[in-house]
């Protein structure tokens, strides 16, 4: 979510302000900033200018900091902004997220809902299914299940995110690979998969000269549009005309036929702004069991779910209903190794727990996870310079201490009188041994 | 994740004989303006969150309190989608749908004159609210989330002495359960009750004298819900009246006898409580 943020805010204010004649686009951003710069904009709303020493005194003076923080944001994202020692409200901002609340001005920014009623009758399951079933193509695509549906727009967005990747000297799309960022974006879930595509999609509008204010209003404001209520195409712009195009490819809209002048908002589309995890109304209920011997029983036939749940578990049964398998020590580093982070394994399996498990997973489980990743990380690689061979324990304490004093030491063995220091601290320890070695010459001439 | 629930309790039906109602300053016109910038807010409250959700409750003297709206549940809304205006969909059904039945109630009401002799029936909002509150707290099975709540009181009638200990008894509700209770006072006349709920329930009493300033004074001081309270320097800290009333008159009164087993309070000497029955003569 805060992906999408980031983006905008590297937007040009131009742009921005044209960004903002869309109602719906202003309050789903609204709803996105931090909640102090949301009640300096609801505050200013109405008023439109206020002068700064007077913003200043809303806050308590310890909490001052927050408020430059907020402002920042503001100015960021080219909403308000100090002029001559006012604080101002952009107009066109104000303006329509007034429409937005009071009503008036643009009526189709919320999309404008069909007049007629449809011949058919839409149920609200089947637009679920129907979403389902093609957003589970593209993640089939992606973990390479041999499949007739191809659409381009799905195989040009996979190579493009880097989800996907050809070997080296090949052209044809059938040997496209997943990547390891592919396998990242397979335990995530669907709501930030599918913003995961869409910014990828913006990109590559640009790319392909779409307007990026028009792919940014249509983003919002399928997130703002109400499911199982179709819509009007007729009031698209066409670079939106062409989005719903593609953005069928992924069941985020359903429309009958390619020329039909309405479409529907499935649920991945209109929870996109709502922070609301798709994945409770359009996946399934939890599915999966761990036991605390590192067994894991997963209810499900589905061959995404089984592919996804082999990418960190071997396999070991299948049965009509169910798959089994264990988190082996090798099955785990596997899926470091494609870049994987425990903390996705242990959220993946979290979030499809089921119901008997009480969304709790056995806390001996978790831990080993984290100690399987934590082995990885346990040699670090660094330039150093290895001391040895002292004659006897006192000089080898005493150069050891002078090290450690300074910070130098990355290693140290008091048994075999080995120590380890960094580069800059060889230089210094140099110094430290010719002095030593004077010292001794001094001392035995005085004897 | 807190998820912030808003319960505007409005009580706008005053009775005449000591109010500003009978001087006519509460016509219907003044209803429609504060009830306008009442949606204005209330759509603001829901605009800040994607999981905001508020429910009014209606206070009417001598018609009991009502659940106008929850905003969670718009099932049976029969709104016209097609013409929003512009607007955000869910705001214009919550409006419509408050619209409609504050036009019911006082329809309703309208006609029979002697409904505007009886008491408010604030404590009863109040209690309904909070069960309300309590309900949807229950109901709340996510354990990813808590449910922030808080009341909004926007009140015009004059505090009823036999209302003192049913609010006492919503305050001590409210303080348990973690509510704010906050209260507007319109039409600029004082509450001793409300103001004491306020500040005993860490909410911000405020007084509006001019209507049409009311969304300023509603998106200024009562949008910001508590979290964000502790950086925004918000109106209150007037001093609050903490005078109790008796028991036995319902008056207001700063030197009283209390009772010692159930600390009862009277504005006379008595030989037994009246609450808890135990004797008080000397013995």
């Amino acid at each position: 979510m805060s992906t999408i943020l980031e983006h905008i805010k590297t937007l040009d204010n131009n742009t921005l302000t044209r960004l903002y004649h869309q109602p719906a686009t202003c309050l789903a951003i609204l709803r996105l900033l931090q909640p102090l710069a949301k009640h300096i904009i609801m505050r200013l709303l109405f008023v439109g200018a206020v002068e700064m020493p007077v913003v200043l005194n809303w806050i308590f003076d310890t909490k001052q900091a927050s408020l430059a923080e907020a402002l920042l944001s503001l100015r960021n994202f080219n909403i308000a902004w100090d002029e001559n020692g006012s604080l101002i409200i952009n107009q066109v901002f104000q303006t329509n997220l007034k429409n937005a609340l009071v009503g008036g001005g643009n009526t189709s920014s919320f999309g404008l809902p069909t007049d007629s009623k449809d011949k058919k009758d839409i149920t609200l399951e089947y637009l679920d299914t129907y979403a389902k079933e093609s957003w589970e193509t593209v993640l089939h695509f992606l973990v390479g299940t041999p499949s007739e549906k191809r659409p381009t727009a799905v195989v040009t967005l996979m190579e493009g995110s880097g989800l996907m990747a050809k070997p080296a000297h090949s052209h044809r799309p059938e040997d496209l690979r997943i990547t390891n960022k592919g396998f990242q974006f397979l335990l995530q879930d669907v709501n930030e998969q599918v913003w995961g595509f869409l910014l990828q999609y913006l990109e590559m509008s640009e790319q392909l000269g779409m307007d990026p204010v028009d792919v940014l209003n249509f983003f919002f404001q399928l997130g703002s549009l109400e499911f199982g209520q179709d819509y009007s195409v007729d009031v698209l712009t066409d670079t939106q005309k062409q989005m719903l195009e593609d953005l069928k490819h992924f069941g985020l809209v359903y429309q009958r036929r390619k020329k039909s002048s309405r479409f529907y908002p499935t649920r991945l589309a209109t929870s996109l702004t709502s922070g609301v995890a798709a994945s409770g109304d359009t996946g399934d209920a939890g599915y999966i069991i761990v036991e605390t011997n590192f067994k894991v029983y997963a209810y499900t036939t589905s061959p995404l779910q089984i592919a996804v749940l082999s990418l960190f578990l071997t396999l070991k049964a299948r049965f009509a209903n169910m798959v089994i398998g264990i988190l082996t020590r090798d099955s785990v580093r596997e899926a470091y190794n494609n870049g994987i982070s425990s903390d996705q394994i242990k959220q993946f399996l979290t979030n499809h727990a089921h119901p008997e498990m009480k969304k709790e997973l056995p806390p001996t489980v978790v831990d080993q996870i984290k100690l399987w990743e934590s082995e990885r990380k346990r040699a670090v690689a660094a330039p150093a310079v290895l001391y040895q061979d002292f004659p006897r324990s006192l000089e080898y304490l005493e150069a050891v201490g002078f090290a450690r004093e300074l910070g130098y030491v990355l290693w140290s063995s008091d048994q075999k009188r080995m120590f380890a220091v960094t580069p800059e601290g060889h230089v210094r320890m140099k110094e430290y041994m010719i002095r030593k070695k004077q010292q001794q010459q001094q001392q035995q001439q005085a004897v | 994740m807190d998820i912030p629930l808003l319960v505007v309790v409005v009580d706008l039906f005053p009775s005449p004989a000591n109010s500003v109602a009978a001087k006519g300053k509460l016509d219907s016109g003044t209803v429609e303006r504060i009830l306008n910038q009442l949606l204005v807010f209330i759509n603001a409250h829901l605009a800040l969150r994607f999981d905001g959700r508020v429910a009014v409750v209606a206070a009417i003297a001598g018609r009991g309190s009502h659940l106008l709206l929850d905003s969670a549940d718009l099932s049976n809304a029969s709104t016209d989608i097609k013409n929003t205006g512009g607007m955000y969909k869910q705001f214009k059904v919550v409006d419509d749908v408050l619209v409609q039945k504050l036009q019911q109630l006082l329809d309703f009401d309208r006609d029979s004159e002697e409904n505007y002799n009886k008491q408010s029936c604030l404590a009863g909002a109040l209690s309904l609210s909070l069960s309300f509150i309590n309900r949807v707290k229950r109901q709340h099975t996510d354990p990813a989330s808590t449910i922030q709540a808080r009341i909004l009181t926007l009140s015009v009638s004059p505090d009823s002495p036999s209302e003192y200990i049913p609010i006492m008894n919503c305050i001590f509700a409210a303080k348990k359960d973690n509510v704010i209770i906050d209260v507007c006072r319109l039409l600029g006349n004082d509450s001793v009750f409300l103001s004491q709920t306020a500040s005993s329930t860490d909410g911000i009493f405020v007084k509006v004298s001019d209507v049409d300033n009311l969304i300023t004074v509603l998106l200024h001081s009562f949008l910001p819900e508590p979290s964000i309270r502790k950086t925004l320097c918000l109106p209150g800290g007037t001093l609050t009246n903490y005078s109790a009333s008796c028991f036995c008159h319902k008056q207001p009164c700063s030197i009283a006898y209390v009772c010692s087993v159930c600390l009862s309070i009277f504005c006379s000497r008595r030989d037994s409580c009246s609450t808890c029955g135990s004797s008080l003569t000397q013995q």
